[in-house]
């Protein structure tokens, strides 16, 4: 009967460690979270792959706390910076299917249209408006180049944002 | 009862229900760290957006949760078959009152849709203004700028009025910028006239009224001839709004004549009057009319009447 009673204690008083030990645990958690620094890295294990993952990351949130003019800004900020690089696959896989279909059915299309069209360095896109229709967005652009003082052109993007950093674009061509 | 008498009643409680007590001790700690786990669960983020579509843009109402993937969908179908310009089905899902008033054949919404849907149209909506049991929403028209990037041609769209109507349960549908058809049929009558405005067809920004008139004279009935301002307005807030007309239109009626006019009024139908009445300032039974200006006075002076008549619509202040 005493060791009945001794057991049932036991029982409760290890219940409540556990809920005890399961609230510390999640508050630490949480607290950790909040005071670790975002990216820390220890710079000797560190690969590019990593640092690729990391800016991923950061962009991410930096779109997170963004308003919609904002993104739909960095979002072309994003296609002009691959056309810059010279990095014309990864531009070209941001396009609509169907604008791809209409006008650009290759990527060698749309590489020469690039090239073509838009400044070979340092491209400065200037945005004059923003046009929300739905769920489409119409950005009102000017591209210029320090290097190339003559050269300005009028650029109409569309945009559709279907989750962060997940859009598709089309653009006014050129003739 | 003193501190000591008040623990010793607790401990004696908790020995006897011990059990009992363990349970419900064990039970609200259970529902605490649910409840902790719940609320620190990371919420899965959206992009967010200031787009509202179902929150008028006129006063911030909202339409409805239940009729809200309705409207959404009606408008995704209606627009479907615009451009797959399968007439007959889209042509089907308005309302017999907008059939009546806009499209009276389907050759009329035919060729509306040729016009409107002359290349492939995406649109978006917004909802712009309810009253009590309608819901207006603007829908806008564009090419498909995604597909085409607006190459070759100026962005823009088309703009309209959806309304959707709750009637018994369902939705009328109405497109077009109608909002609804309202029977009058409120008259006045004397020895020279009968008017009777028949209905009235209620569209975003006017509303026309369908009026029948009879002279019942041997004499000329003149109602307008643009000499005098307000010759026919109705009453909206203490002030005339005179009907939409061009200068060269006379409200003539012969001896004995019977006819049905249309008079369009301007008129917002959010803009919160009602109008109390149909106004003929001007009406002149007269001799002989010649419809000039170097006669008008003549006329006048041998006029048999010259008075006005008004006809009171039932509605409350």
């Amino acid at each position: 009967m005493k060791n009945n009673k001794f057991f049932k204690r036991m029982i409760l008083i290890l219940i409540i460690l556990l809920i005890l030990l399961f609230f510390t645990s999640l508050i630490l958690r949480n607290r950790l979270q909040d005071a670790e620094p975002e990216n820390v890295i220890d710079s000797n294990t560190i690969t590019a792959e990593e640092i690729e993952q990391n800016a991923e990351e950061r962009e991410l949130e930096g779109l997170k706390n963004a308003d919609e003019r904002t993104r739909i800004q960095q979002y072309c900020g994003k296609f002009i910076r691959y056309i810059e690089s010279k990095d014309y696959e990864s531009a070209y896989n941001l396009l609509y299917p169907d604008f791809k279909n209409n006008y650009f059915k290759t990527l060698d299309d749309f590489t020469k249209y690039v090239q073509e069209k838009f400044p070979s360095d340092l491209i400065i896109v200037s945005y004059d408006n923003i046009e929300r229709q739905g769920q489409y967005y119409v950005l009102f652009t000017t591209i210029t180049s320090p290097l190339e003082p003559d050269y300005s052109m009028d650029q109409r993007f569309f945009f559709v944002e279907n989750d962060f950093n997940d859009f598709l674009l089309s653009f006014e061509v050129k003739q | 009862m003193n501190f000591i008498d008040a623990r010793l009643k607790i401990r004696r409680f908790i020995k006897k229900n011990r059990r009992k007590v363990m349970i419900v001790v064990v039970a609200i700690a259970i529902i605490v760290a649910i409840n902790y786990v719940l609320k620190n669960m990371p919420e899965e983020e959206t992009p967010r957006t200031t787009y509202e579509p179902n929150i008028a843009v006129m006063d911030s109402s909202e339409v409805p949760e239940k009729w809200q993937d309705e409207i959404k969908n009606r408008i995704d179908t209606f627009i479907t078959y615009c451009n797959e310009k399968n007439y007959q089905s889209a042509y089907d899902m308005i309302s017999d009152d907008c059939k009546n008033a806009l499209f009276p054949t389907i050759d009329d919404f035919k060729e509306y849709v040729d016009y409107k849907f002359q290349v492939k149209r995406i649109y978006s909506i917004q909802n712009f203004s309810n009253l009590s049991n309608q819901y207006i929403y603007n829908v806008n028209l564009m090419s498909d700028f995604m597909a085409t990037g607006s190459t070759g041609t100026n962005y823009g769209y088309l703009q309209e009025k959806f309304v959707f109507t709750e009637d018994d349960k369902n939705l009328k549908f109405a497109i077009g910028d109608f909002i609804r058809k309202d029977t009058l049929n409120a008259f006045s009558e004397d020895e020279n006239l009968k008017i009777v405005v028949e209905s009235k067809n209620v569209y975003y920004d006017h509303e026309a009224y369908t009026v029948r008139i009879t002279n019942k004279t041997e004499n000329i009935a003149v109602l307008s001839d643009q000499s005098v301002d307000n010759e026919i307005a109705i009453l909206v807030n203490n002030k005339y709004r005179s009907y939409v007309t061009s200068s060269d239109v006379k409200i003539v009626l012969n001896p004995e004549e019977e006819n049905t006019y249309t008079f369009v009024f301007n008129k917002y139908c959010d803009d919160g009057y009602a109008p109390k009445g149909m106004y003929f300032n001007n009406v002149r039974i007269l001799q002989s009319f010649s419809g000039t200006e170097e006669t008008r006075q003549e006329e006048l002076d041998n006029a048999i009447r010259n008075y006005s008549i008004i006809i009171n619509f039932n509605v409350e202040d």
